[in-house]
């Protein structure tokens, strides 16, 4: 059907992307990933069938296929070891990133990776890096949201944790090429959260969004103003949330075990048993004062009580954290916790009692949470997605979460664009050489706010060249930061004097290289081929049961109708094909079933013949179509 | 700058003024407004949205709008080296660093930012008087000032931030 036609009030033009399709908006969180779509005014969650929204960010990697979301979370209990989850702690992180905290991940590490590489994880036999894995993620939700609007997804807006640095954001953007969605645009999942306030609440004035997920922490200060949503700063924290509330739950719970069963280590499957009881302890006690939660391990269960003045003690310190963070942006913002009129708690684990507890303390109001915290940032991603494929009158204007700078003598980092910048941002700072006639200038770019650039994160680096000889500090070296709406980073640097010009996209250093990218691409496409040429052999073979089910019956009831020459050339087709079918050419099943068509027309012809002859016996003449209709359906067949 | 976002060149800013305009210049060249245009449109959005970003930074804060002004003139601000040689500057820095680091409770901090403001406010009403009336000499040490005192401020409302949480508010990392 064709769209109905659109008119223009008289001087207006109409949009150039007017007939895009709407892009949807992808929260891929830690612990769930959901897809929503803003037609209309208001953004919904897609669901499936049973009306599910999130699909749990969990991948099972059996023999002969990828198992993602609630099937996949059953899975852990039988087969721990092919199972991933939390993987999107490990974006765009390093080996040695993943070493130091390596024994808070409830998967297990490969050994080997080259020195400065992307980390991979083994499971079930197969080798992936973070990036598939949040692909195979990626896949499922995208599936999730064809299913619900009945058309193909193509292009999405995706939240990041506003802390994310410059190689997780590039890992995201990855993760969503392997699965064939364009990612319009990167947007902070605080922010997203506030659109998603800010356009259905109408609220405006200076919002805080304290945002807990099952990963990572973020908290945001932002000013909503006539429609503009300006993020004044911006923090967080990589490595804390949920997860780590449930590990320290589950040590409480396996020391209390080690005492009464004296058990000492236990395997990576066996840990994450003790992690799924934790988890169960601590959501059940949003409601309940105290329980007993059981571990079943090795056929020996222990059981553990727990109350919440406990569970507050246990992760009070984690919650510690999360309050100094806060402290540390409003700082940044030039803020008192007065100053903000609302809180807007977003994430699964802000439904912990002590943390809302904490945050009321903190900022002396109720915080708000009157939009499901585990649906708020993708219904906020799904408004962007519309602004940017349909406009809106809504603005973001947001800023980089981490400084971003180079290393200059001794180890030190100077920094060229500070945290909490508005972007896109352009800056350049001026360099020298340190020795006479240097021609070459190596460059590192670093993010981080630390002064040491061993302390910040190792972006990329990379080395100019052609300085004409002079003196130590003659030469000028003028290094160019841009950072884009995405938050990605472009470097270049030139000598000034020459105009000797290098540029790099940072390609991070625990990154992909473009060749593993390639790589994946063309595996995935390769995949997405073998999937289709898969169901058009299946199908072929159902056309192929179907004919000669058909034929079978046929020639059961009217053999009489055929010669024994004409028979024989039927079976001889019918046998064709069975053997046909057998093999995996789709294109000689197609022929087999034409031959055989083709065989049987004169045969079905004269059933036909009979057919209504027979009816024209005693047979009303209205009733008689029907019959032909019928019986000229069931002849093509 | 003050051109990017259509200002006056003067100290003085109508900060409400400079918020419209700046919101009213992003709402029609921010890259979001151009997904689904060529490139050569999204090359330009980019590069304008970067410039009003810029000018918004330094037309927002007085030291750093001061600084683009005694640039302008020719005159730029005075450098680290220049500061440490002047005595008056520098005993007023350590004075206030004395009384923050004698300050133990909440109210103590309180009462030493609010000093610290009032002067920082009266420091930027001389500045804008130095700025009409051309005395270029008397800004450079004005702004100097002005950018000890926010520094100063910073370092107190962090102190502040860490009372009132009663702890010893850790690294952010």
């Amino acid at each position: 059907m064709s769209p109905p036609l659109q008119i223009h009030e008289p001087g207006q033009t109409p949009l150039p992307h007017a007939r895009r399709d709407l892009a949807v908006g992808i929260d891929l969180g830690t612990t769930n990933s959901l897809i929503a779509i803003a037609e209309g005014a208001r953004p919904v969650v897609l669901r499936d069938k049973a009306g599910r929204g999130l699909v749990p960010s969990v991948v099972a990697y059996m023999e002969d296929r990828v198992v993602v979301g609630d099937e996949a979370r059953r899975i852990m209990v039988e087969h721990p070891d092919r199972v991933v989850a939390s993987v999107k702690r490990l974006m765009g992180r390093g080996a040695e990133d993943v070493l130091r905290v390596a024994g808070q991940l409830p998967y297990e590490v490969a050994a080997a990776v080259e020195s400065g590489g992307m980390v991979r994880l083994r499971v079930g036999g197969r080798t992936l890096t973070p990036v598939e894995v949040s692909a195979d993620i990626l896949r499922a939700v995208k599936a999730r949201g064809e299913a619900a609007l009945g058309r193909k997804v193509t292009e999405a807006v995706i939240t990041v944790p506003a802390h994310f640095d410059d190689a997780a954001r590039t890992a995201t953007k990855d993760a969503a090429k392997l699965a064939g969605l364009t990612a319009l645009r990167l947007v902070n999942e605080p922010t997203a959260a506030a659109l998603a306030y800010g356009l259905d609440k109408g609220a405006e004035g200076l919002y805080a969004v304290f945002d807990l997920g099952g990963g990572t922490f973020d908290i945001s200060v932002l000013r909503l103003q006539m429609g503009v949503f300006q993020v004044l700063a911006t923090g967080g924290d990589p490595l804390l949330g949920g997860d780590d509330f449930d590990q320290v739950i589950a040590e409480h719970f396996l020391a209390e075990r080690a005492r009464e069963l004296g058990e000492a280590h236990l395997t990576t499957g066996e840990a994450k048993m003790a992690l799924m009881s934790a988890r169960l302890a601590k959501e059940e006690l949003t409601t309940l004062t105290s329980g007993e939660w059981p571990i079943v391990l090795g056929g020996r269960t222990s059981h553990h009580r727990l109350d919440r003045a406990k569970l507050n003690d246990l992760v009070r310190p984690l919650v510690d954290r999360a309050i100094a963070i806060t402290q540390g942006v409003l700082s940044d913002a030039r803020m008192d916790p007065e100053d903000v009129k609302g809180v807007v708690l977003v994430g699964g684990s802000t439904r912990v009692p002590l943390v809302r507890d904490m945050v009321r303390e903190l900022f002396g109001t109720e915080p708000l949470s009157d939009i499901d915290p585990d649906e708020v940032v993708a219904l906020g991603a799904a408004l962007q997605a519309a602004a940017l494929t349909q406009g809106s009158s809504a603005l973001l204007l947001d800023v980089t979460p981490l400084s971003l700078g180079i290393e200059t003598m001794g180890g030190l980092c100077e920094k060229v664009v500070p945290r909490n910048t508005p972007i896109p941002t352009a800056r350049a700072q001026e360099f020298t050489t340190y020795q006479d006639g240097q021609s070459a200038m190596m460059i590192h770019v670093v993010q981080g706010e630390r002064e040491l650039v061993t302390e910040n994160r190792s972006l990329a680096r990379f080395e100019l060249h052609g300085i004409p000889a002079m003196v130590a500090g003659a030469a000028r070296i003028r290094v160019l930061f841009a950072v884009d709406v995405d938050g990605l980073l472009t470097v270049s640097a030139e000598e000034t004097g020459t105009g000797v010009r290098q540029e790099v996209a940072v390609k991070p250093t625990y990154g992909l290289s473009g060749d593993e990218m390639a790589g994946m691409l063309r595996a995935s496409m390769e995949h997405a081929r073998e999937d289709m040429e898969a169901r058009l052999l299946a199908e072929a073979r159902v056309d192929a049961d179907r004919i000669l089910i058909a034929v079978d019956a046929a020639l059961r009831i009217d053999a009489a109708l055929l010669s024994r020459t004409e028979r024989t050339a039927i079976e001889n087709q019918m046998q064709a094909l069975r053997a046909t079918a057998q093999g995996h050419d789709r294109h000689r099943i197609a022929d087999a079933v034409e031959a055989l068509n083709g065989a049987t027309e004169e045969f079905a012809g004269r059933r036909m013949d009979r057919e209504i002859r027979s009816a024209l016996r005693g047979v009303a003449v209205s009733a008689l179509e029907d019959r032909v209709g019928a019986g000229a359906a069931e002849a093509k067949k | 700058m003050f051109a990017i976002l259509g200002m006056p060149v003067q100290f003085e800013v109508d900060a409400a003024e400079l918020e419209r305009r700046y919101f009213a210049e992003q709402r029609r060249f921010h890259p979001d407004r151009f997904t689904g245009k060529p490139e050569r449109e999204r090359q330009f959005s980019m590069q304008h949205s970067t410039n009003v970003n810029e000018a918004y930074r330094v037309l927002g804060d007085p030291v750093r709008r001061a600084e683009h002004l005694l640039l302008l003139a020719g005159q730029p601000a005075r450098t680290v080296e220049e500061t440490v040689r002047d005595p008056v500057i520098l005993m007023r820095a350590l004075e206030m660093r004395e009384a923050l680091a004698e300050a133990q409770s909440r109210a103590e901090i309180d009462g030493v930012l609010k000093a610290a403001k009032g002067e920082a406010l009266a420091c930027t009403a001389e500045l804008t008087k130095a700025f009409a009336n051309a005395d270029l000499q008397c800004a450079r040490t004005l702004t100097l000032q002005l950018t000890y005192l926010q520094k100063f401020i910073e370092e107190a409302r962090e102190r502040r931030t860490r009372v009132v949480g009663g702890q010893s508010a850790g690294a952010h990392s």
